[in-house]
């Protein structure tokens, strides 16, 4: 447990404000239509939930109180709502019935599980409501930015509750809203789990930028069930910033989005995932599975990775597999070297590709990268420039269009869910895909037991509106923490950074404790009430 | 690292190249005898078939010599008469290949003496290169792509990269830049041979020093005596074990990252380990030496490199 200075805060005061999500959600919790707005202390929860998951790891409204009423200094406590004077005068001190009276209101006004008894519209609603805010929260911790790229992945986290009334196995409360599903274990397994699975877009360099350009944070999370299809809810992550009309979010002059998945994505049918991405103007940068990798015959060209290849493209480039991200320096090189010898042999993309995933594609010879005798001039082009030529071009029977026409149209087929920006595999390639790994990296900082510490226990209650609501209010915690330390780390390195910029602000010097006696806390309490 | 192929300049480059083959005549000369060309042997029927497919032919020849070009008039009209007869299609593109000509230097040169034969054969087949060059020069080459080696350094600028090694202020650079400099001037090493390349690789005890180097071919070079100061310098204080210009023995860009090091005041020629080591292939081209030997000490698979080595020497000459 460290500290809480005044620092933080008025950043974590900062960031719910900028966000106005209390308004929104005193609305949302009213008692009904006609009735007076409760008396929920919204701005203090929010403020006293964010302090609290950043120092204990975990969003328990004991620990809540604990961290409003002990840890934060008496002064601020009158600032920001802890203590106040009731209408007799006396001072009062914010209760933990009040936080866990917000809670209740959450799960009542907001409910969308399965357990909650209202329409299919409603259960819409609530979930959107619930979605903006943390969405809205998330808002007010990102930076404009002009970069264009996003990386996409989905972790499973235990629920608190149990997968069945009857079950002996685990504590807590039955959980009807979490699923059962498969998550990667550390050494590399699946293990089964019962609980959530939380969506994140992160933030990642744009291809060919430094990694200290801006700081790795989350544009947008959702939660659901765990072995929830992914398509939905990502395209819902997807449209949401494409929509939104905000400063430094992607809108209408950034043409295309670079998005970069894993190959659970890569496996999704076409016409669910890839044509609703280029629809929605985004370029997908994935992986290939290990029985991908092999040439597949379309017309009398050989198509790998969604790319056509000249149909005499030697055998010994069929089938190349990546030797992992564990192989020694030379394996890779050595693949990459294979690699972008077989892209020498690739069709150059000339068009598209459209929404439905129609290319037009040139022969590698026009192209200039080997020679063929089909192709005038091409093979004294290769003898002066040191490329390979092809001895035996296919003949006239046998001759595919791509070796007649000079372009070919590629119509939709299984591989086009492959269709991406570089040439699977080549150096160009990894070094895009190669930034993926930073929503791993978010995901394992929002679970480190040093930070957000989002795992089993994080929240002892059930339903999936409390696992969207805090896990959602984690991944705001993460934002405030990794901005505030990539703009620490730029001021430290001589950067200009606006100073005004809340997160910015230099660290003030903290000079320790003092234990209050009864007459010095009272003291404090009439200075506070007289100001 | 694979080798950077420019696309876009081999583009320009065909254009160029089909230009230059769609402009082409033949002087005025060739063109009159052409023109009043009738074999002697061929009934007016039968060249009146294939006079168009021999003057189609003829016209893509660059022969200079009008009697050189009278020969092949009589030669090619022999070859088209030939091959047509024996039910292959009539036109420069079916006929002007390596699998007809084959068949005709087999079966339809029997009148010829064998040392016309080959003259009209080479004839016969530098004019296919013309008439359909590319199907022609598919079946001329080897289908292996190949890095073109780098023009060597001619005296002066040797010279001046020898003072700028023999004068480089003493530590890790100094040390290593002599060691590139002497290995690849005086052994012919280039970066993939130091990028492995250990202190034991070196025997400078014995009476003539050698190099074993093994970053190509794994072979064992003499070392030119008058760079063996430059190849001590570059070795002095190493441990047997020890890496002579790498840090790590998966460092990439060894010697690329040693030259861009090297402190040079005012001019300097540019610093290439691919240009010492082809410095020294020219002076081994130079040596009266088998050239399966050369090959050897070069660590070459083929001598394509040496016969470009050729064009670079005879340029600079």
């Amino acid at each position: 447990m460290s500290t809480v200075t005044k620092q933080d805060v008025d950043l974590a005061a900062h960031v719910v404000d900028k966000s106005g999500v209390v308004n929104e959600l005193e609305e949302a919790l009213r008692r009904g239509a006609r009735g007076p707005r409760g008396r929920y202390n919204i701005r203090t929860f929010l403020i006293g939930a964010l302090l609290t998951i950043r120092n204990s790891g975990d969003a328990h409204l004991a620990s809540i109180h604990t961290t409003l009423t002990e840890h934060m200094p008496v002064d601020l406590q009158w600032t920001y709502d802890v203590r106040r004077k009731d209408a007799q005068g006396n001072v009062q001190v914010l209760s933990v019935s009040e936080l866990q009276n917000i809670q209740k209101r959450i799960q009542k006004k907001l409910g969308f599980g399965n357990g909650v008894d209202c329409s299919d519209d409603e259960r819409s609603t609530r979930r959107g409501v619930l979605q903006n805010v943390i969405w809205s929260l998330l808002d007010a911790t990102l930076p404009p930015r002009a970069a264009r790229s996003y990386a996409l992945d989905a972790s499973g986290i235990w629920s608190w509750g149990r997968s069945s009334k009857s079950s002996s196995n685990g504590k807590g409360p039955f959980d009807p809203d979490a699923a059962n599903g498969g998550k990667t274990a550390k050494n590399g397994q699946t293990e089964w789990f019962y609980g959530y699975d939380l969506h994140a877009l992160v933030r990642v360099r744009d291809a060919g930028k430094k990694s200290e350009d801006e700081p790795i944070l989350i544009e947008r999370v959702a939660v659901t069930p765990a072995s929830t299809d992914v398509v939905e809810p990502s395209l819902g992550l997807l449209k949401s910033v494409r929509t939104s009309e905000q400063d430094g979010r992607w809108s209408d002059d950034i043409d295309k989005i670079d998005l970069l998945v894993d190959r659970h994505y890569s496996y999704k049918a076409d016409q669910r995932w890839g044509q609703s991405l280029r629809g929605l103007g985004v370029r997908q940068h994935l992986d290939l599975r290990k029985d991908e990798t092999g040439f597949v015959d379309y017309d009398g060209m050989r198509m790998v990775g969604a790319v056509p290849h000249c149909p005499k493209t030697p055998a010994s480039l069929d089938n190349l597999r990546s030797p992992g991200p564990a192989a020694p320096i030379q394996e890779n090189e050595k693949f990459r070297d294979l690699i972008e010898k077989r892209q020498l042999w690739a069709l150059e993309r000339k068009e598209g590709p459209t929404i439905e995933g129609e290319e037009r594609y040139k022969c590698p010879a026009l192209k200039g990268t080997v020679g063929c005798p089909l192709r005038p001039g091409t093979v004294e082009v290769a003898h002066r420039a040191g490329l390979d030529v092809i001895a035996d071009p296919p003949t006239e029977s046998s001759r595919p269009a791509c070796c007649t026409q000079q372009t070919v149209t590629i119509k939709p087929h299984k591989q086009t869910k492959h269709v991406q920006e570089h040439y699977w595999g080549s150096r160009k390639w990894a070094e895009r895909y190669n930034d993926r790994t930073y929503v791993e990296g978010v995901f394992g900082e929002l679970k480190n037991r040093n930070t957000e510490c989002i795992k089993r226990g994080f929240i002892q209650t059930v339903g999936i509106e409390m696992a969207a609501f805090w896990y959602g209010l984690a991944a705001v915690s993460f934002n405030i923490r990794s901005r505030r330390r990539w703009s620490l780390d730029q001021l430290a390195a001589g950067a200009e950074i606006d100073t005004n910029d809340p997160f910015a602000k230099p660290e003030q010097p903290f000079h320790g404790l003092t234990h209050l006696t009864e007459e010095q806390l009272g003291e404090i309490d009439r200075r506070q009430e007289a100001a | 690292m694979s080798r950077k192929i420019n696309a876009a300049a081999n583009r320009r480059l065909r254009d160029e190249i089909l230009a230059e083959r769609e402009s082409h005549q033949i002087p005025s000369e060739h063109e009159t005898h052409l023109q009043q060309w009738r074999p002697k042997d061929l009934d007016e029927t039968r060249w009146v078939e294939i006079c168009p497919i021999v003057q189609k032919a003829l016209r893509c020849s660059t022969v200079k010599s009008l009697g050189t070009f009278k020969k092949l008039c009589r030669n090619v009209s022999d070859f088209v008469d030939w091959s047509t007869d024996r039910g292959n299609a009539a036109t420069t593109e079916a006929l002007f290949i390596p699998t007809v000509i084959d068949e005709y230097v087999r079966k339809g040169m029997d009148r010829f003496t064998k040392g016309s034969k080959a003259t009209n054969e080479s004839a016969l087949r530098r004019l296919a290169r013309s008439v359909n060059p590319d199907l022609n020069a598919a079946r001329q080459s080897t289908p292996i792509g190949y890095a073109p080696i780098k023009p060597p350094y001619d005296k002066a600028d040797t010279e001046a990269i020898l003072r700028i090694a023999a004068t480089h202020p003493e530590g890790p650079t100094g040390r290593k830049f002599a060691a590139c400099v002497g290995l690849g001037l005086g052994a012919g090493a280039g970066p993939k041979d130091l990028r492995v390349l250990r202190r034991q690789d070196i025997d400078l005890a014995a009476d003539s020093p050698t190099v074993t180097l093994e970053g190509l071919e794994k072979r064992t070079v003499e070392i030119r005596p008058e760079y063996l100061d430059l190849v001590e310098r570059g070795v002095d204080g190493l441990k047997p074990d020890d890496l002579v210009v790498a840090t790590d023995a998966n460092a990439k860009d060894v010697v690329a990252s040693v030259m861009s090091r090297v402190k040079v005041l005012g001019a300097c020629p540019e610093l290439s380990q691919g240009r010492l080591r082809a410095t020294w292939q020219a002076w081994c081209v130079d040596q009266p030496v088998r050239l399966a030997d050369v090959m050897e000490m070069c660590g070459l698979r083929s001598c394509r490199t040496l016969v470009d080595l050729v064009d670079y020497l005879r340029a600079a000459s």
